[in-house]
């Protein structure tokens, strides 16, 4: 097993201080199941009544397992149990490759984790508003999509501020702040929440034109996610590498 | 070879030849038999007229010349379009019918199409056979609405009734008479003369009951043969109770047509049981009416079919008197109902934990929390192997996932929909209630759904606006047992908004007086619901009363105080300022009396008005699916409006 995913697992699973944030999780998301059985409307063609349900959830779920995600990622629970990296890259001469894999392991079964336990939420919540399983299962893979895509930039800030936790924390949160806020901006649907609720309402989402040529709002979210995740492990690699040979000279 | 020798095999040849095109004939012959099979013979309204905007019966007479055939016939009627202010769609009326060979059949509907442009089709269709036929409605309707009479072929016949109206006169005998009140709704009067009431059936007599109670007017001519008037059949409509005839001498006092007495006419001798004598002479009530519901049964004792009165010159002025037209619907009943009203119903929490599974998405939440909880323990206390909890963890969101959608999925212990029924219901007199019912039908799941209503209901029509949005759903009606069906199909999470209209008896009974300075009022609760929530109403006036149980009665005084200003104002004060606990009643109650579409209602001009809320009430109409939730609302209420300055 890779050694830094192995310390990662050490430190937050055996030590416990992963159930903190599962805690906080479960705890902020069962109240919402529960009050969005609730939350009922009436439109203009349909009563929509519960149905509603898995949108609330969705909604909940992707901001609170993306917020997770990217917290784990910037280590920002117990920072002091884990090695530097100059430890790893240094004393230990562990090459750039097995960090960074071992970290991005790490923020990979975080986030199975997150999205394992807020499945059952999430799948009664589809099952209640009667949404299509297939429509469900999709909705439930691009959760650690989000997460990856995100998460990946508070691995890239926890190597760039290593040792100054808090401008660390408000770096990560305020990278993913700006790239949302663009976004939204920009165009809508590349907001994930955005596009999460325009998915399940079944609504048509506006295509994009660029230069004169019309993209389709999935072609285009995708593209942005993919682009956003790609830069973010390009990102994670440099910052490694630049840390790396900061320590050889 | 010889020539036989040549021509033998060519004969051989000949004989299955010749079979064989017989076959082949026979084989053309049997398609064109099946498809032959069915003949279809409609018969509309009353012999042929029905009144226009009104529901009128349809008779389809079905003929099977060929083998046993079971099928659905199936009548497309349209409905909405310009006259009610929205898009044309399609309604359809369906019944089983099984055909035995060589049988005729006929089927009874009643139908309402608001368009006449377009074509009635009428369909039989099996899997043997099919038939069509298509029939044109124009010809047949009457602007006005129809006067049918009931006398026996062989009895004589009302001769002067048709010159003394301007109205369709229509002759039935007793059989043709409809089955369902709906059918009677074009029907302004029916003439009893000289018959017997024997023949009636169970499901005619309920229908007549209906159609009086909803404000038909039943005329009772008297004749000689006045055993057939003894008869229980047709004695519980009468106000008298008939014993012999005689002769006496009649004058028309105060018709126009006022002439000399004639003698020697055959009168019914009675006795008065109840309701109002209008005519008397020489001892006897000759005209005799009371009060049944809303309608009126009008008895006249006088053998108007025989001579010497059915030459007489005056008989159709006379005649005339009697058929005085029923008073106008009420508007005041229409209460609004619209997707608005249904939300702000919907959208108390009270309501909303009715229909969705609260307890059991608790339950789950709490008993995964739980399990994770336990394992989370386990795992602190090292009493097992992260391998272990692991595993352990995956299993039970895994089970706990795949449980709770399967439970879910299928409706998780909540009802499949909600029947929503907000019904308000008028006094009119005698025990009987003018109801006029909200309903809501909705669905949490898609499929086929229905809401079957019994005879009672006279009227039932889907509201328009929901149904153009989905023209190629129509509503069906089936049609048999007893009961007519309504099929809607729905969506996951859809809705229907329909209207009903009806008249029954609740035994519930209130009657405010309006004296010196002080309102009175009476309230009778003889029914089997208890009445809550009860208020009485005037300008400047709001007394909570509180509940009226069943069996119990009320005769209180109240004061009322000068009023300043317009009274109708300060009774809509009085009005708004009323509030109940329960959020679904606030607004069932505030748009039967605000119906904001335009409509006057009875007390804009000051009234003062008692209501309540009739407890537990069947609404009389029920969902066809076993796991759907009923939600009833019945509002009963009083207004009796207060003279002005002017007429005091």
């Amino acid at each position: 097993m890779n050694p830094v995913l192995r310390e990662n697992l050490d430190v937050l699973f055996d030590q416990g201080h992963v159930l903190s944030i599962y805690f906080y999780l479960l705890a902020l998301l069962a109240p919402v199941a529960f009050v969005a059985l609730y939350s009922q409307s009436l439109g203009d063609q349909m009563w929509r009544g519960s149905a509603m349900l898995l949108k609330v959830c969705m909604t909940a779920a992707v901001v609170l397992i993306v917020y997770f995600a990217l917290r784990l990622a910037n280590q920002e629970y117990a920072p002091e149990r884990f090695k530097p990296l100059a430890s790893w890259l240094h004393e230990r001469r562990r090459g750039v490759g097995i960090v960074a894999r071992g970290r991005l392991a790490s923020l990979l079964v975080h986030i199975a984790c997150l999205v394992l336990l807020t499945a059952p939420f999430l799948i009664w919540a589809g099952a209640i508003s009667h949404t299509p399983l297939p429509r469900l299962v999709a909705m439930l893979a691009l959760i650690p999509v989000y997460a990856f895509c995100y998460g990946v930039w508070g691995l890239v800030t926890s190597v760039l501020y290593e040792r100054e936790r808090e401008t660390r924390e408000f770096a990560a949160r305020l990278l993913v702040f700006l790239v949302v806020v663009a976004a939204l901006a920009v165009y809508l649907p590349l907001n994930p929440v955005v596009y999460v609720l325009g998915v399940l309402g079944q609504e048509e989402l506006e295509p994009l034109s660029i230069a004169g040529s019309r993209w389709s709002a999935d072609t285009i979210h995708f593209s942005f996610h993919f682009v956003l995740g790609s830069c973010g492990l390009i990102a994670h690699r440099r910052v490694l590498k630049h840390v790396l040979e900061r320590g050889h000279r | 070879m010889t020539e036989p020798e040549v021509r033998r095999p060519a004969r051989r040849c000949r004989s299955p030849c010749r079979i064989f095109v017989v076959l082949a004939l026979l084989a053309l012959l049997v398609p064109a038999g099946a498809a032959a099979e069915i003949l279809i013979e409609p018969s509309v309204g009353f012999h042929g007229v029905f009144q226009l905007g009104q529901p009128f019966p349809l008779e389809v007479n079905l003929e099977n010349i060929g083998a046993p055939v079971e099928g659905v016939l199936e009548i497309e009627v349209w409905k909405g379009g310009a006259p009610q202010g929205g898009a044309s769609y399609r309604s359809l009326h369906r019944r089983e019918v099984f055909l035995p060979a060589r049988s005729r059949r006929s089927v009874q509907f009643t139908i309402d199409p608001d368009l006449l442009s377009r074509p009635l089709k009428i369909q039989f269709t099996s899997a043997a056979a099919t038939a069509t036929r298509e029939l044109d409605l124009r010809r047949h309707f009457s602007p006005a609405p129809l006067v049918l009479t009931l006398s026996e072929g062989s009895a004589v016949q009302l001769t002067s009734l048709g010159a003394s109206l301007t109205n369709r006169v229509v002759a039935l005998a007793v059989a043709e008479l409809p089955r369902e009140a709906q059918a009677l709704s074009g029907v302004s009067h029916l003439v009893v003369y000289d018959l017997s009431l024997r023949d009636l059936s169970r499901a005619q007599a309920a229908a007549l009951d209906q159609w009086l109670a909803a404000g038909g007017r039943m005329v009772i001519v008297g004749s000689l043969n006045y055993t057939l008037y003894q008869e229980p059949q047709l004695a519980r409509y009468l106000p008298v109770r008939v014993s012999g005839v005689r002769r006496i001498a009649f004058s028309a006092h105060g018709t126009a047509a006022a002439s000399e007495p004639v003698a020697g006419v055959w009168a019914q001798t009675a006795a008065v049981l109840r309701g109002k004598v209008v005519t008397a002479s020489e001892g006897l009530p000759l005209v005799v009416e009371s009060d049944w519901g809303k309608g009126k049964v009008v008895y006249f004792a006088l053998d108007a079919g025989r001579p010497p009165l059915s030459s007489w010159s005056a008989l159709p002025s006379v005649l005339q008197g009697l058929f005085r037209p029923a008073p106008v619907e009420n508007a005041s009943l229409r209460s609004q109902w619209n997707n608005g009203i249904f939300a702000q119903a919907l959208l108390s929490p009270w309501f909303v934990s009715t229909y969705v599974p609260t307890r059991s998405l608790f339950l789950a939440i709490a008993g995964y929390l739980a399990g994770l909880a336990v394992l989370a323990q386990l795992w602190q206390r090292r009493r097992m192997t992260r391998r272990a909890v692991t595993a352990a963890c995956c299993g039970w969101i895994v089970c706990a996932a795949g449980a709770g959608y399967v439970y879910f999925s299928r409706g998780g212990g909540a009802p499949e929909g909600v029947l929503l029924a907000a019904t308000v219901m008028e006094d009119a007199s005698d025990g009987y209630v003018e109801a006029q019912s909200n309903l809501a039908l909705f669905s949490m799941q898609r499929g086929e759904r229905s809401v079957s209503f019994g005879r009672g209901w006279v009227d039932l029509m889907p509201l328009p606006a929901r149904l153009s949005a989905q023209p190629g759903d129509p509503a069906v009606y089936w049609h048999g047992a007893g009961t007519t069906r309504v099929q809607l199909p729905l969506k996951a999470w859809d809705f229907r908004l329909l209207r009903a209209h009806h008249v029954e008896r609740v035994q519930i009974s209130a009657a405010i007086a309006h004296q010196e300075g002080e309102i009175g009022l009476e309230v009778r609760n003889s029914g089997r619901n208890d009445l809550t929530d009860c208020w009485l109403v005037a300008p400047g006036v709001r007394i909570a009363l509180g509940d009226l149980p069943r069996g119990q009665s009320w005769k209180k005084n109240f004061p009322l105080g000068a009023v300043d200003g317009d009274p109708a104002r300060r009774t809509e004060e009085s009005l708004r300022g009323v509030a109940f606990n329960d959020r679904p009643r606030d607004v069932l109650f505030h748009t039967s009396f605000f119906p904001q579409d335009g409509v006057r209602t009875a007390w804009r001009n000051g009234a003062a008005l008692f209501f309540g809320w009739v407890k537990d009430l069947e609404p009389g109409i029920a969902p066809g699916e076993p796991h759907f939730r009923v939600q009833s609302y019945a509002l009963y209420r009083v207004i009796m409006p207060l003279p002005g300055p002017e007429e005091e």
